[in-house]
């Protein structure tokens, strides 16, 4: 259809199935545009899902597909539907040429049942009329405001979708997709010991007191032994099963990446924190008690002895605070028991500390210098004898409370001085503790 | 005969009829539609306004007969009909029918009103059958047969206001307003004067031939299904029932119009209906189209359904007149 139409003899009936035809487009296109948002929302989430290793290649064809599938069938039913009642049309073009009814007389009446002659003159003062039509000034396309809508809806649903994909991640879902895929694999002997592989880097990755760098490499070990496998694999599916492997490692390892990253943050916190004084007048009871902390802390880095509190020098304060705390949990999470406790041992107090005053009762242990006697006689002992725990014996994944005390029953410590290894009745043998297993000496 | 020489004929003729009557357009352009449709007009207004003038003027214009009544209360039936009188033609005595005034082109009922119900009644058959008996014997009145009733809506003791079966018969009620000043000036330039204006004869030659082709034109104008539907709506619209009925069980797009819920004892009949869309083929023509539009309805609408809405108790005591009624149904009722 052009701009105009140009022949003045066109016939009117012609004219209002032409701009029917041309409002019926515009509908599809409305429900086009109005559906493509969401379509293009719900298709993302398949093949991001495929990206970050969660579901397969497969998989996401399929869901895409069926997402492609029902919009294509929603637009074609909508299409077939929206064709627009002549009626309505031929009123729609008297409106915009002031025909006074004379399209919606010719489209809507049997001719067999016009007089000729009344029926020809219609159609001749119509036809008139049709030169007065412009079809894209009169009957232009708009965006719709469905459009907007679901654009808003699309991005709505996308900004929900990551939200609470971000949520399901940190409730360790990244680590459960994975720990399926490796049962999965290990369905098909060829990958068994990848699987096994795979199971066990997780578990040790469930560690609590692995670093986040150590984390990363023993991720980056284990995505290089998914290359090598992959190379070494010629099955497209076992290959495909392990590049979701990979995807998925590499999602865990910018996980732990980000973790560290936010964990990083918080050292930051605490570091500003240390300078003590200053916080301690803002927030009072509580934030003193965190700003003296912070300051002894600062007096002992100074004195070389760095701020890594032990867990059994950690344990005390928490118990007068809390009476109950997680050896376990990784050294912010300690901190912040930490400072539970102390707050929660200023409320016993009344919360009533006020800046410069030094919390009453005993010298803490770690203060006293070699050679002191404290409670338990670490300080200044030479040698202490280690019995390291089994390996993974419950330690690990003991609960809470469980997690400080299970391991400790079993430990035998000594508090006495030991003599030296030359002399008679000494260790027998010395060994490195590793660092893991610092935390647990006492 | 060409929508076009319609056209020319009725304009010609309101132009006559302007020669004598000043202002009144509108009341001139419906009392022809309604000839020419082939209905009667009521005729509303205070004396003096020109209504006996127009009726007088229109069958002058129309080469037509005309006869005036002036309704009382003791005219009988026979006065309008006619009756059989003994006459003796070649020594031989027997009844002739003595034709009343009843039998011309257009009859000038004037004050309806004031005649007891059962004259009204001979004429208000008379006006629908286009026929009289008497005495057992038919009589076919004229084929431009119309009347055109007045009453005056003051002075209404000793009336006998019409029945609404009555009221029915008349295609349109007009109202004849008091004229504006410079009308009035207009009105005593001239009648005052030495100058008198004549009304001419606008149909030359066989003028019942014409005017019966004029009315079939008017009849075969094209209107749309969509707009019978729209002019069906009106009318149903109009009924209290309709509006009374939960809209749940209401017909499909029966509109709600609150006036009439309110106001109306009883609807308008189907003749409204009919009222209107020849009352509207016959402006359709009249501008100049062969075609129904929905200006046409609302030209014709108020004078096709104003008899036609009878109001209640209600209506009288909020001073509700069925114009008002008539405009909330246009506003109510959706055209598609």
């Amino acid at each position: 259809m052009g701009e105009k139409f140009s022949q003045p003899q066109q016939a009117p009936e012609r004219v209002v199935e032409l701009i029917a035809a041309r409002l019926k487009r515009h509908r599809s296109w409305d429900w086009g545009l109005a559906l493509l948002p969401l379509a293009a929302a719900l298709l993302y989430v398949p093949i991001f899902l495929h990206a970050a290793g969660f579901i397969g290649l497969e998989s996401a064809l399929l869901a895409s597909a069926a997402v492609l599938a029902a919009t294509l069938l929603l637009l074609v039913a909508v299409a077939a539907k929206s064709r627009p009642a002549r009626a309505r049309v031929a009123r729609l073009i008297d409106s915009k040429v002031g025909g006074k009814e004379r399209f919606l007389t010719l489209a809507t009446s049997d001719p067999a049942r016009l007089p000729p002659s009344l029926r020809d003159r219609l159609r001749a003062q119509a036809s008139g009329l049709v030169q007065r039509l412009n079809v894209k000034v009169h009957f232009p396309y708009r965006v719709k405001r469905s459009f907007w809508l679901s654009l808003a809806a699309g991005i709505a649903f996308l900004v929900l979708f990551h939200l609470f994909f971000e949520l399901y991640l940190r409730a360790g879902g990244r680590a459960e997709a994975l720990a399926e895929l490796a049962q999965g694999l290990a369905q098909d002997s060829r990958l068994a010991g990848f699987a096994s592989r795979l199971e066990a880097l997780l578990r040790k990755l469930e560690d609590p007191n692995l670093k986040p760098e150590e984390k990363q490499s023993l991720i980056e070990q284990m995505r290089q032994q998914i290359g090598e496998e992959k190379a070494s694999q010629q099955d497209r599916s076992t290959k495909e099963s392990l590049e979701r492997a990979e995807r998925a490692l590499e999602g865990l390892e910018r996980g732990s990446e980000n973790k560290g990253q936010g964990e990083g943050g918080g050292g930051i916190g605490t570091n500003l924190k240390q300078d003590g004084a200053g916080e301690g007048k803002q927030s009072k009871g509580d934030g003193e008690g965190r700003g003296e902390r912070a300051a002894l802390a600062q007096k002992e880095k100074q004195d070389g002895n760095p701020m890594k509190p032990s867990k059994g020098e950690e344990k005390e304060p928490r118990q007068a605070g809390k009476g109950a705390g997680e050896s376990q949990k990784q050294e912010p999470n300690t901190r912040r028991e930490s400072e539970g406790a102390e707050r929660g041992e200023m409320a016993g107090k009344g919360g009533k500390t006020r800046e410069g005053e030094v919390p009453s009762g005993p010298e803490p242990e770690r203060f006293k210098r070699p050679g002191e006697q404290g409670d338990k006689g670490l300080r200044g002992a030479g040698y202490v004898t280690v019995e390291l725990p089994d390996e993974g014996g419950g330690f690990l994944k003991s609960g809470r409370g469980e997690g400080k005390k299970a391991p400790r029953r079993n430990l035998s410590v000594s508090n006495a001085p030991l003599p030296p290894a030359t002399a008679a009745g000494g260790a027998q043998e010395t060994q490195h503790v590793p660092l893991e297993y610092r935390g647990l000496i006492r | 005969m060409e929508p076009e020489r319609f056209r020319e004929i009725f304009l010609r003729l309101e132009a006559e009829l302007k020669k004598v009557i000043v202002g009144h357009e509108d009341t001139i352009r419906k009392v022809l539609i309604a000839f020419f449709a082939g209905g009667h007009v009521l005729l509303e207004g205070v004396p003096g306004l020109g209504k006996t003038l127009l009726v007088k003027s229109l069958s002058q214009a129309l080469g037509l007969s005309f006869k005036r009544i002036q309704f009382t209360p003791d005219l009988m039936p026979s006065d309008i009909i006619g009756t059989q009188v003994l006459a003796e033609s070649n020594g031989r005595r027997e009844f002739q029918f003595k034709r009343g005034p009843i039998f011309a082109h257009t009859v000038l009922a004037d004050e309806i009103n004031r005649a007891t119900p059962k004259t009204q009644s001979a004429v208000l058959e008379a006006m629908e059958e286009r026929q009289v008996t008497v005495m057992g014997e038919t009589y076919p009145l004229e084929s431009q047969f119309m009347v055109l009733a007045t009453q005056n809506p003051i002075e209404l003791e000793g009336t006998y206001p019409l029945p609404e079966a009555q009221l029915d018969r008349f295609f349109f009620k007009l109202l004849v307003h008091s004229p504006r000043p410079e009308e009035l000036v207009e009105i005593l330039n001239r009648t005052t004067g030495t100058e008198t204006q004549e009304v001419g004869q606008v149909i030359e030659g066989e003028r019942e031939k014409t005017i019966d082709q004029m009315k079939r034109l008017l009849r075969e104008v094209i209107i749309a299904p969509p707009l019978e539907d729209y002019v069906v709506r009106l009318v149903h619209a109009s009924h209290p029932p309709v509006q009374a009925e939960p809209s749940s069980q209401r017909p499909a797009r029966a509109a709600f119009v609150r006036e009439v819920k309110e106001y109306i004892r009883f609807g308008s009949s189907p003749r409204g209906a009919q009222a209107i869309i020849l009352g509207a083929k016959g402006n359709a023509l009249v501008e100049g189209r062969v075609h129904v539009s929905y200006d046409d309805i609302e030209a014709v609408i108020y004078p096709a359904l104003r008899h036609r809405l009878i109001l209640n108790f209600q209506a009288e005591a909020d001073n509700v007149n069925p114009d008002q009624i008539i405009a909330a149904l246009i506003r109510d009722v959706p055209k598609d």
